[in-house]
């Protein structure tokens, strides 16, 4: 909570600003009850009309400045919250960059984000609907109360003691709950099934499996609708016992306008403004029982996005373009690369500059994990050096890698390829393209370069995706580059013309290939044979 | 849009009984609401103009407690039911849609997306918790409470009656003409909302990619803009919805104290008793509130609704099949097939046939139309034009006319990316082959070249868990053993040696002679020149531009 707390720190002039104009707001039903009340009950009393007129045009005013006053108020208040929304999202950002790639290895990423974005949008919830209309509510009941206080003195304090438990109780009610929650885990659950259904959804066809997929799910769905009523339940308990709260108050109201008048202590005009202010006073409370209930999610949100947001040592700031040297040996000593504990079989091979290393073998024989432990996604036993010095994190600027799960952004193909050149003109990458063989395609594309790539764009196939990935490491200029089976969904034709290109544009450079299909270039070969696991 | 469309009826039964009880619910209320205001008007009246004390109106006072109690109990009533009611319907709706997903495949899956499909099934339907919660009781109680409380205030005093009448219609007046207004101004930003509101998973997606790259501080200084961006676009919506609900509250309150100025002139000149215009005071709020807060609601409510015309497309989709059901399965034809895309070129399938023992090899350019053939033969999608003949001892039959689950029951398939539901190694496979044995599982993948030894936890390992322990070449070997399980006459294999070694791509290409010499129609889609060696007939698709 701490952590989410201090993200509002810069923000809370604006945020307060809301809750002061929310008050306002509530203040001007206050007022607007009140002047009608006295209005009618002199006017009952026939007097000349100037003496209403006062009392006439504070009811147009607070009819009038209600509307405006919470307008005002909520846009200031949404504002910021989507400022700290925005921040939140940046720390996280910024902190996961760091974690990165280690925490994410062959974790089921899509469920894990998907997470993080909905718990940071129901933090927002925090302020939008309970801290802040709570605050407004305090403030317009203190207005309230100390209109009664003016006419009656001991009614005030008696409604002020119901006032103040009522709008601490109601928020606890709503909030406490015996036993964990684990409706955010079965929110979480329910999306992992309904993504494996939807992914498998024609599998489940072929080889009839969905019956199996069904149960999964709906008891997944039963569990969250047990919490829901659970947390209805508990919105139901605090608007009861706001409405016995509302129910003691206006009673008391009634009770001390009628014991006011008959000692001469209230004038009779004032006495339906006594009985009546009540209902008005706890206006602003009515809200909070279903606002509150939603707490103990946000709490959850809240603790969850706490480790993204623990702050941690600062990044080393790496300069990207930095080429430490241009001719780069790099030697695997006895390195055995650990996954998920266990050390995979120690490999030894070493490349000089200018050299090619195709590394080959059998599916699941560890190729990726060495190339992984290289980049410094995973802890390995064993030496790697770099021109003789120990790798460390000051190598990473020399390396460019194709990742086996490269990714492609949801934004134009340019603004995709620029990643790998970001001052890359629309020539360069139109000449890249071509080696790429997707020259021809892209220029028929009725929007070109700016046609979109990912689900609200143009419907690529695997291969082309994979060969858009491949150009835009190919506008990179690094010392090393490293490629994680490059072409993959690709025709044999079509690998051995692109293989060849990409030899030539690489040539000079210290090149590692990982592929389990030969290619007609002149490589060193590794070939990784055998179980990857040490016995 | 509808308030309340009908078809939900159809599809949820819950939403009667609630719908029953929430008519109910705002009776009572309206009841509550007119007797309040009375009992509280009545002991004003007694305190001030007849001198009375608080105690000697203990009648009142009991009652106005038993009115005071019955609505504690209704607010607790409400929110229950209400929160029950909206999570069993969303439930209901659920279930139906993830039956009616499975049962006819691809065809949403293809349209939405996987992740497109899966946010509206969880996110899109949960959206409609404000809707189901909140907009739908509250559209009863802004139908229900103004109307006996208008019908109360004109009985007692004509005037106030015409003023609310003369009122209440401008709320949804402005209302829809305020949703005209902006609507199309709205829909635009939403637009641009969903796409700035998705950079940041796009962002934290690509994270890696970004990573190596180096790329990543880069970055997250656009995602401050982007935030930025998404900040100002988001006020802009919001300022045109708030400004709505401000004409409503003005136009309430204003007629609040209209009433007010109004009674307060007419009791000066003695017009109206003191009694009438007090219990008018007090409720008249009571006939505008409910029509605003059902506007507010309006709001949370539309971004659900939104999810509502996708859901009933695919709930409403009629999923036409055949009722052939076949003996002996001959061959395999197709001829003309066309295929339209929305965002690129139709695809034109050269004709083509697979005989009984005999392989079909498909090769071509990436984006062809190879797996599109392979879908349609599957039956997960129609051709535009075109037709898929299927010869048996009994006759040749149109696909369309087979019945379609008996047709896939024929059907074992590789897909090109295969997809685990989560589960052991033995459990997926034994969905190929319902009760086979251990030996026969350890057979099939010793057969793809899978060593039982190289899975970290033999038969046991569990797959789709959160650390992924096989390589993608494993998986595809699984896959694979999954197909040749499954009893099919027909298998369809899309890239069977993607990510696979050289070695193994030769024990599967003996594979399938061994498949093809039982008599099996092969459909054999594949990069790989080696792979085609066997087949009796090879289609190169070209890719249409």
């Amino acid at each position: 909570m701490k952590n989410i707390m201090s993200s509002l720190r810069p923000h809370w002039k604006q945020l307060s600003l809301g809750a002061i104009l929310g008050g306002a707001s509530l203040i001007a039903a206050v007022g607007l009850l009140a002047a009608s009340a006295w209005l009618i009950s002199m006017a009952s009393t026939r007097p000349p009309i100037l003496v209403l007129e006062v009392a006439i045009v504070a009811v147009r005013f607070f009819g009038l400045s209600r509307g405006f006053l919470r307008y005002a108020g909520r846009i200031s208040e949404h504002d910021a919250a989507l400022k700290i929304q925005t921040d939140l999202r940046i720390s996280i950002y910024q902190k996961l960059s760091k974690f990165l790639p280690q925490t994410f290895v062959g974790m089921r990423r899509g469920n894990l984000l998907s997470q993080i974005i909905n718990d940071v949008e129901q933090v927002q919830d925090l302020w939008l609907r309970m801290v802040l209309p709570w605050l407004a509510a305090l403030i317009s009941g203190a207005a309230g109360i100390g209109i009664m206080y003016w006419l009656a003195p001991t009614a005030a304090n008696a409604i002020a003691l119901i006032f103040l438990l009522t709008a601490l109780l109601v928020p606890l009610i709503s909030t406490l709950s015996s036993g964990s929650n684990l409706a955010r885990d079965n929110e979480a659950a329910l999306f992992d099934q309904v993504m494996q259904v939807a992914e498998s959804a024609n599998e489940a066809l072929i080889f009839n499996f969905r019956e199996e997929l069904m149960e999964d799910l709906i008891l997944h769905q039963d569990t969250i609708e047990f919490y829901e009523v659970k947390k209805a339940k508990r919105a139901g308990y605090a608007s009861s016992f706001y409405m016995l709260g509302l129910a003691s108050a206006v009673l008391t109201g009634l009770y001390f306008a009628a014991q006011g008048f008959a000692h001469h202590n209230l004038a009779g005009v004032n006495v339906a403004v006594i009985a009546l202010l009540p209902l008005v006073i706890f206006d602003g409370l009515s809200t909070l029982p279903s606002a509150f209930s939603q707490m103990r999610q946000v709490i959850e949100a809240a603790s969850k996005l706490n480790p993204y947001l623990e702050s941690g040592i600062e990044e080393k700031e790496v300069s990207p373009q930095l080429p430490l040297s241009n001719k780069v040996s790099i030697e695997f000593v006895e390195v055995s690369p650990i996954l998920d504990g266990t050390s995979l079989k120690p490999i030894s091979a070493s490349i000089i500059p200018s050299q090619t290393l195709l590394v080959m073998g059998k599916s699941g024989s560890g190729k990726s994990s060495l190339i992984n432990a290289l980049l410094g996604f995973l802890p390995y036993t064993g030496k790697i050096t770099i021109n003789g010095e120990p790798l460390a994190a000051k190598h990473e600027p020399l390396f460019s890698t194709l990742l086996q799960d490269d990714y492609l952004f949801a934004t134009s193909i340019r603004e995709n390829l620029k990643i790998g050149k970001p001052s890359a003109s629309d020539r360069e990458i139109d000449q890249i393209l071509e080696v790429v063989e997707l020259g021809d395609l892209v220029h028929h594309l009725p929007e070109g370069l700016d046609t979109h790539v990912g689900p609200l764009g143009y419907n690529f196939s695997g291969g082309e995706k994979q060969r858009m990935k491949l150009a835009r490491l190919l506008l990179r200029n690094t010392p090393v580059f490293i490629l994680d089976e490059p072409y993959e969904y690709l025709d044999s034709f079509q690998v051995d013309r692109i293989a060849k290109k990409v030899e030539k544009i690489l040539h000079g450079k210290t090149v590692i290939i990982i592929s389990h299909l030969d290619l007609p270039i002149t490589a060193k070969t590794l070939l990784f044979a055998g179980a990857p696991r040490q016995d | 849009m509808k308030p309340l469309d009908p078809r939900l009826l159809r599809y949820s039964r819950s939403s009667r009984g609630f719908l029953i009880t929430t008519v109910a619910i705002a009776i009572v209320s309206a009841f509550a609401t007119i007797f309040q205001a009375l009992l509280i008007t009545n002991l004003i009246m007694s305190f001030f103009q007849r001198h009375e004390s608080f105690s000697s109106n203990r009648n009142l006072v009991v009652d106005l407690a038993a009115i005071f109690l019955v609505r504690a109990s209704l607010a607790f009533i409400t929110d229950r039911v209400s929160t029950a009611a909206s999570s069993k319907m969303r439930s209901e709706l659920r279930n139906q849609i993830m039956k009616k997903t499975l049962d006819s495949g691809a065809v949403d899956v293809q349209r939405l997306g996987t992740a497109g499909l899966s946010v509206l099934i969880t996110k899109g339907i949960n959206n409609l918790d404000g809707y189901f919660a909140k907009f739908l009781p509250q559209l009863f109680i802004a139908t229900i409470v103004p109307l006996m409380v208008g019908l109360t205030i004109t009985f007692r005093d004509w005037k106030s009656g015409l003023v609310i009448i003369c009122t209440i219609p401008l709320i949804p007046l402005f209302g829809i003409l305020i949703g005209r207004f902006t609507a199309n101004a709205t829909a635009k930003k939403w637009q641009t909302l969903g796409l700035l509101s998705g950079y940041f998973l796009d962002l934290l997606s690509g994270l890696t990619t970004l990573k190596v790259y180096g790329r990543s501080k880069l970055q997250g200084k656009k995602l401050k803009q982007v935030g930025d961006d998404y900040r100002s676009e988001t006020m802009k919506v919001l300022k045109l919805s708030f400004l709505s609900s401000l004409a409503l509250e003005l136009i309430s309150t204003l007629s609040v104290a209209l009433l007010a100025v109004s009674i307060g002139l007419r009791l000066v000149s003695g017009s109206i008793s003191l009694s009438v215009g007090l219990f008018i005071l007090i409720i008249a709020p009571e006939v505008y509130w409910p029509i605003r807060q059902v506007a507010g609601y309006f709001h949370a409510a539309s971004d659900g609704m939104a999810a509502f015309e996708q859901l009933f497309e695919i709930l409403d989709r009629k999923d036409v099949s055949g009722g052939i059901t076949l003996s002996k399965i001959d061959a395999i034809t197709w001829s003309q097939l066309t295929v339209d895309y929305p965002d690129r070129s139709t695809v034109h399938i050269p004709s083509g046939q697979i005989s009984a023992g005999s392989v079909h090899g498909l090769i071509g350019t990436s984006g062809s139309g190879k797996s599109t053939l392979a879908s349609i033969l599957l039956g997960f999608s129609k051709p535009t034009t075109g037709e898929v003949l299927i010869s048996t001892d009994q006759g040749t039959f149109p696909l369309s006319e087979i019945e379609l689950s008996h047709w896939q029951g024929r059907i074992s398939w590789l897909p090109q990316e295969p997809k685990f539901p989560l589960g052991s190694v033995a459990a997926i496979l034994k969905h190929a082959k319902p009760g086979a044995l251990e030996f026969e599982l350890v057979e099939a993948l010793s057969k793809v070249d899978l060593d039982i030894s190289d899975l970290p936890n033999g038969l046991r390992t569990e797959l789709g868990t959160i650390n992924q322990p096989l390589s993608q070449g494993q998986l595809r070997k699984i896959a694979l053993a999954r197909v040749i399980l499954k009893p099919a006459d027909i298998l369809i294999l899309d890239e069977p040696t993607a990510s696979v070694d050289d070695v193994s791509e030769e024990i599967i290409s003996k594979l399938l002679d061994e498949q093809r010499a039982n008599g099996k129609l092969i459909l054999l889609i594949t990069h790989r020149n080696v792979m085609i060696a066997g087949a009796s007939a090879v289609t190169n698709m070209a890719r249409a531009r």
